[in-house]
């Protein structure tokens, strides 16, 4: 196979995997176990789940660490188009990918405060809950946070696959879109947080540049230059 | 440095917008939006004002976050420019700005968490209202902690910059000078101040890392208006090779 193939099918291979732990820990296991404004129920749900619940703190982990390998992965394939674009695109995702590890941290302390640990006890039971529930909680703002990341290092992907001429220039500008929409989205979650979930709603379209680009990396690879158009 | 590439005057550019940029974003959020609302040594008065200026409060901690996004940009564009001098201090000054881009996040993490404990949640009730304002004050002080924990990344990254600056020749020797010597005296004082807290009674705190924001705000303004030099300069090499690569280039360019 052909190097420049190669490496886009690895990084397709490397973005599908993120498909398995992203869902897992953002939308399947809060969907089952968070119940909003009841700080009990989730406590009781959590506990009963507990390996579901740490689960998903390890698919966090897991996710962030594919993230930083499908950065690598990327600029691999994208550097010879511009170095700067690439660095760029490679920094914002290892900020994305600290502030994801950092945010663990509130599951990980919303755990310990539902299990209740000996020193915990001079707080009492509905005391835990509260102090777990709002870990749980923020646990969700630094995604909101994290949100503005995973856009902004879509600018210069976009911009790279738009210019590399081996990879289609449509899903290249869909990605610079898809940048601003999570940028937006970020923006709307912490500055007008009750028009969030509309937005998000409104902003499907835009967020699926992202499983455009990997569906073709992973089936179609790369457009390997045609050996009269490389010698020309 | 005998040439200097496009990306690197592109590069240079966009390091002075984004060093530009980032200065007003940072300023704006701490000392015109967040400062006012912080009551020094009263959680209640604090908390009464974050609740009655929420909006204030979130457009800040998204100038924080702007800020951050800022910082990422200029370590990348000042990657480019000063790689050619040398790659891996280079890319350690990039790594050392990063840590403190990401210290910087800290903050609105803390302001949304501040803004949590004081919502209107009901599992919160099973706490009186002093004791949310309480840990909500302790999440704002928080911001403190972290930006100190952030500078002596913030100075080492600037050292390594401002060094890198003096050996390259693409701004003038003086001012990187500056710049090594004030990043460093940032450096010292970060530490010292964690580790004798009350080391701020000597130094005032603005002494710490005033001159290298000023070393780096001037920077930002001679990249963007003054830009980096022809690529006509040449650094005189020392050693032999290289005195026999400009024999070499001066026969070349002999009539």
């Amino acid at each position: 196979m052909h190097p420049l193939k190669k490496a886009a099918r690895i990084a397709g291979a490397i973005y599908l995997s993120m498909v398995v732990t992203g869902p897992f820990s953002l939308i399947y296991v809060p969907s089952k176990l968070i119940v909003r404004g009841n700080a009990a129920a989730t406590s009781d749900n959590i506990l009963a789940h507990e390996t579901m619940f740490r689960l998903s703190i390890m698919a966090d982990l897991v996710g962030q660490v594919i993230f930083i390998c499908l950065a690598i992965a990327l600029y691999r394939l994208l550097s010879g188009v511009n170095k700067t674009w690439a660095g760029l695109m490679v920094a914002f995702v290892l900020v994305s990918a600290a502030v994801g590890f950092v945010n663990t941290l509130n599951d990980i302390a919303a755990l310990t405060l539902f299990r209740g640990a000996d020193f915990l006890t001079v707080f009492d039971k509905p005391q835990r809950d509260a102090l777990g529930m709002l870990f749980i909680r923020l646990h969700s703002q630094g995604i909101f946070i994290d949100e503005m990341f995973w856009g902004l290092w879509l600018f210069p992907f976009g911009l790279l696959v738009f210019r590399s001429g081996f990879l289609p220039r449509l899903i290249g500008g869909w990605l610079m879109i898809n940048c601003f929409g999570y940028v937006a989205l970020s923006f709307i979650a912490l500055l007008f947080p009750p028009y969030y979930e509309t937005a998000f709603g409104l902003a499907q379209p835009v967020l699926f540049g992202e499983l455009a680009i990997m569906l073709w990396l992973l089936i179609k690879g790369a457009k390997v230059p045609s050996l009269r158009a490389a010698t020309a | 440095m005998n040439t200097i590439e496009n990306s690197q005057r592109i590069a240079a550019k966009i390091a002075g917008v984004s060093g530009l940029l980032a200065f007003p974003i940072v300023v704006v959020g701490n000392y015109a939006l967040l400062s006012p609302l912080v009551v020094p040594s009263n959680a209640a008065e604090t908390a009464r004002n974050i609740v009655a200026h929420q909006t204030q409060v979130r457009v800040a901690l998204t100038c924080f976050l702007m800020y951050s996004a800022s910082v990422v940009v200029l370590l990348t564009a000042l990657y480019v420019i000063l790689k050619p001098v040398d790659r891996i201090l280079a890319l350690l000054g990039a790594l050392f700005r990063l840590v403190f881009a990401l210290l910087w996040l800290l903050a609105p993490l803390n302001l949304l968490g501040a803004l949590r404990l004081l919502g209107t949640a009901s599992y919160l009730q099973a706490f009186e209202a002093d004791r949310l304002q309480a840990l909500a004050r302790l999440r704002i002080a928080a911001n403190f902690d972290d930006y100190y924990v952030g500078l002596p990344f913030f100075g080492l990254a600037a050292t390594v910059c401002a060094y890198l600056w003096f050996k390259s020749n693409y701004i003038p020797k003086g001012l990187a000078l500056f710049g090594v010597i004030s990043s460093a005296w940032c450096v010292i004082c970060g530490f010292l101040f964690l580790i004798f807290p009350h080391f701020n009674k000597v130094v005032n705190d603005y002494w710490f890392d005033s001159p290298m924001a000023l070393f780096e705000l001037v920077v930002s303004f001679w990249l963007l208006f003054k830009g980096l030099p022809p690529s006509t300069t040449v650094t005189i090499p020392h050693d032999t090779r290289d005195m026999r690569q400009i024999k070499t280039f001066s026969n070349q360019i002999s009539p």
